[in-house]
């Protein structure tokens, strides 16, 4: 087994075009062992990195990398060593969680009483050890997503890709999960796919944007942060003031108050003679990211 | 051994899936029944003259261990042989439905060993029906022996000859899988002919390949017993041999004493060759299993709607994105729909119907009808309408059932009169397309006055729609549907077979079902929309 020092990942000029259509266009990124958030509107090439990268798919151009093997032609070199939870998976309904870990187990490559074991403890860490026995058919969403965390975990991977993990998961166990990951990340890679800024917010130690299939902005969250000092303002308005602001000013947040609405916008310069300026948070650097690729204001 | 276990796993974790489900347990009542019906004595086997002459002697065996062992082979391989595939043949659509194919995808299990692993569990399921008529066929010669149990003769038609022939329905129904065009309708109906072709070569003495004649043993048996019933009998000549059910209790026979057949390595061997076989084209399919690979696989994925980004596209550009403002909204009504509400689903739901084929469909759809009108009408009857009521049988296939396939469910369902509205316009939707697909029949119907073809015609047109839209709305899936209408279409609009022909004349019977089969969706659908 590799050390987690010597962990790396590296794509190298990725692209992949579905008919025609390119979804990734000449991707360039190295990870380490940590946390990368990885943000983008809907549509922007994140599932498709991820599919690459988990060896489902294969690029159009480019290579990937594994500690300096090319998983496109070999991808046997990184699957041993690979967790990969998917945003819509599903499971066997008529099967136990118990079960279903154990076919997992089997196809990922891990022995019998060493399966037995990380079963036994992954059943504990989602906390479905009082549901293993039941059908999976018969589970809640977020118990299943919590199935789908620990099948991810199975082999103990050392690269760890995940696409909106926490989608379906009460706050506690949001939290549980966030507090997982970021133990699992001192010696592994994780990619964490989401929507939920908060949850990279927390746990991420390097955030990536995506945009149009394009990397735009790749850094560690305290650096983006202090980009955005200065360019983050709140101040009160009135709610009949407010449809006009939305259109003037990339408003990233409002908050209804006794004396009328607090309004949280992005701007380089000062709104309006009340705005003071506020700490910014990543909302306000994605959304100002997303909005400069598209025109908007800033 | 590492290989073995993950192959163990594999074919236990499917296995257990599948055998968990409601629909197994009806699928062993099934068997079960069709037990009982060959131990009763309903199926039956029997030899018969040369000359075919209906009025002269039939022969069969003693009701030994290796007759009965024999007789309920030949009804297991002809049963099992047909909806055997289509039982099984779902192991690598739900993976990929369910979403564990991606999760698959990223571990190091190979193409071979997935394929393999599927086509254990396929034949395991199979072995337990097989097992099940074993015991009915035990039970048999316990109650209507006319000789003592042999367990050997017994069962050696079912371990050299059954057990191969399910090994290769397991293999097909994997490779039928591994492509995605064939994974529906096609391969349904490609499967149905092929089942029909082997079954008459296997009658008509085998197939011409060296080792590989007769999968299901047809052929094999029938050379045994006519050289046994024909030493019994030498002045008479014994050339045919028939399955049947329901032969009349007073058909005489003549009783002769066949010890079974000569079971040697190279006869054993060679019904074996078989599962090689499917083990071959398991392995050949692994070259060109996409893996799940959405880019390769062509994964049908709800359609995007139009203010979303598609899958692997870029988002359009949101000019001005974050400044958000409510736009004015109107109705969604169309004109059609102001006018009535009725016709507005109407025309949505033909459009669902028709929408998605390529150019070729069409272009064969109206080459058929074209045929027809440039053709003899004795030609078209005979020939070319039973294949324009056959080719669009991809598309009535979707009736009754696209809610759920889509898992749209829940959105149509909750929507104003899904009973009322919704279940009638789909159906009228399908009767309009149907008739569409073969306005050409109705076209030489009339310009040569045949009152009666015309009937028939309608008949077609009504029944056929009802027929898919009752069995998708029952059985939630299309198979159900494709299956049953492979064998009516065979029987009936192709053979002709009396009462089962429902192109031909008086249409009253048809549409009477008809009627019943749309009130008993109307009832089962207002069931599934309050659950």
């Amino acid at each position: 087994m590799d050390s987690p020092n010597s962990l790396v990942v590296e794509t190298h000029n990725l692209s992949k075009a579905y008919k025609g259509v390119q979804a990734l266009v000449d991707f360039n990124l190295k990870l380490t062992p940590g946390i990368l958030g990885l943000l983008g509107p809907n549509g922007a090439g994140k599932s498709t990195l991820m599919r690459m990268l988990a060896t489902i798919t294969t690029p159009t151009e480019g290579t990937i990398l594994w500690n300096g093997r090319d998983v496109v032609k070999d991808p046997e070199a990184l699957r041993s060593v690979l967790g990969y939870l998917p945003q819509d998976f599903g499971v066997y309904p008529n099967l136990s969680a118990q079960e279903f870990l154990e076919y997992m187990a089997a196809i990922k490559g891990v022995s019998g009483e060493k399966a037995r074991r990380k079963i036994s403890d992954l059943l504990d860490l989602v906390n479905l050890r009082d549901a293993a026995r039941r059908p999976l058919g018969g589970y809640s969403g977020g118990m299943r997503q919590r199935v789908g965390i620990a099948q991810a975990l199975l082999n103990d991977p050392q690269l760890l890709i995940v696409d909106e993990p926490t989608v379906g998961l009460d706050p506690e166990e949001r939290v549980r999960f966030r507090n997982l990951l970021s133990d699992l990340s001192g010696e592994r890679i994780v990619i964490l796919s989401t929507h939920i800024v908060s949850d990279v917010e927390s746990t991420a130690t390097d955030i990536a944007i995506i945009h149009k299939g394009h990397l735009k902005v790749r850094a560690r969250p305290e650096q983006l942060l202090k980009q955005m000092e200065g360019s983050v303002w709140e101040w009160m308005a009135t709610s009949e003031e407010l449809p006009a602001l939305k259109q003037q000013f990339l408003v990233s947040g409002t908050l209804r108050r006794m004396d009328g609405v607090e309004v949280r916008a992005v701007s380089e310069a000062r709104p309006c003679p009340e705005a003071q300026p506020v700490t910014p948070n990543l909302e306000d650097v994605y959304l100002a990211t997303v909005a400069q690729r598209q025109g908007g204001p800033l | 051994m590492k290989t073995l276990r993950v192959l163990y796993h594999l074919a236990r974790a499917d296995f257990f899936e599948r055998a968990r489900r409601y629909r197994f347990l009806l699928t062993l009542a099934a068997v079960i029944y069709l037990g009982v019906l060959v131990s009763n004595g309903t199926w039956f086997l029997y030899l018969m003259p040369g000359d075919l002459n209906p009025l002269s002697p039939r022969y069969r065996g003693e009701f030994n261990s290796a007759w009965i062992g024999t007789m309920t082979v030949l009804v297991t391989n002809t049963f099992l042989g047909l909806f055997g595939f289509y039982l099984v043949s779902d192991c690598i659509q739900r993976d990929i439905r369910t979403g564990v194919g991606q999760i698959i995808a990223t571990t190091p299990v190979s193409r071979a060993a997935y394929l393999i692993g599927k086509w254990i569990s396929n034949f395991v399921v199979l072995s337990v029906l097989v097992l099940i008529l074993a015991a009915a066929a035990a039970i048999m010669v316990l109650f209507q022996s006319e000789a003592a149990l042999d367990l050997g003769a017994l069962l050696m038609p079912f371990l050299a000859v059954a057990l191969p022939n399910i090994a290769l329905i397991a293999a097909l129904a994997v490779v039928f899988e591994t492509v995605p065009w064939l994974r529906g309708a096609v391969g349904n109906a490609g499967y149905f002919f092929l089942w029909l072709s082997v079954v008459i070569f296997s009658f008509l003495g085998g197939m011409a390949l060296p080792f590989l004649k007769d999968p299901m043993g047809i052929n094999l048996f029938r050379t045994s017993l006519v050289a046994g019933a024909s030493a019994a009998f030498p002045n008479e000549t014994i050339g045919w041999m028939g399955l049947q059910s329901g032969i009349p209790r007073d058909t005489q026979f003549k009783v002769f004493n066949w010890p079974g057949l000569a079971w040697t390595p190279g006869i054993v061997g060679e019904q074996w060759l078989w599962a090689a076989l499917g083990l071959g084209l398991i392995l050949l399919s692994a070259v060109w299993f996409a893996r799940f690979d959405p880019a390769r696989e062509g994964l049908r994925r709800p359609r995007a709607k139009p203010e979303e980004a598609k899958e692997g596209e870029p988002a359009e550009p949101r000019k001005k994105a974050p400044r958000i403002a409510l736009p004015n909204l109107s109705p969604l009504v169309s004109k059609l729909a102001q006018v009535n509400p009725f016709l507005g689903v109407l025309f949505a739901e033909l459009r669902m119907l028709l929408n998605g084929r390529r150019w070729w469909w069409w272009a064969i759809t109206a080459g058929l009808n074209i045929a027809i009108l440039s053709n003899p009408l004795s030609v078209a009857k005979q020939y070319l309408l039973p294949f324009a009521w056959l080719w669009p049988l991809a598309i009535w296939s979707e009736m009754g059932n696209r809610e759920r396939k889509n898992n749209t469910y829940q959105m149509v369902f909750s929507s104003a009169r899904p009973v009322l509205r919704q279940l009638p316009a789909a159906w009228l939707a399908g009767v309009l397309a149907t008739a569409l697909f073969g306005i050409a029949g109705a076209v030489v119907f009339l310009s040569n006055g045949a009152l009666p073809g015309l009937a028939g015609w309608v008949g077609a047109v009504i029944f056929i729609p009802t027929l898919a839209l009752a069995l998708g709305v029952f059985s939630s899936g299309s198979r159900v549907f494709e299956v049953v209408y492979l064998i009516w279409w065979y029987i009936g609009p192709l053979q002709k077979t009396p009462g089962m022909d429902f192109t031909t004349g008086a249409p009253q019977v048809y549409l009477l079902a008809a009627a019943g089969l749309l009130l008993l969706s109307a009832y089962w659908r207002s069931r599934q929309v309050r659950v």
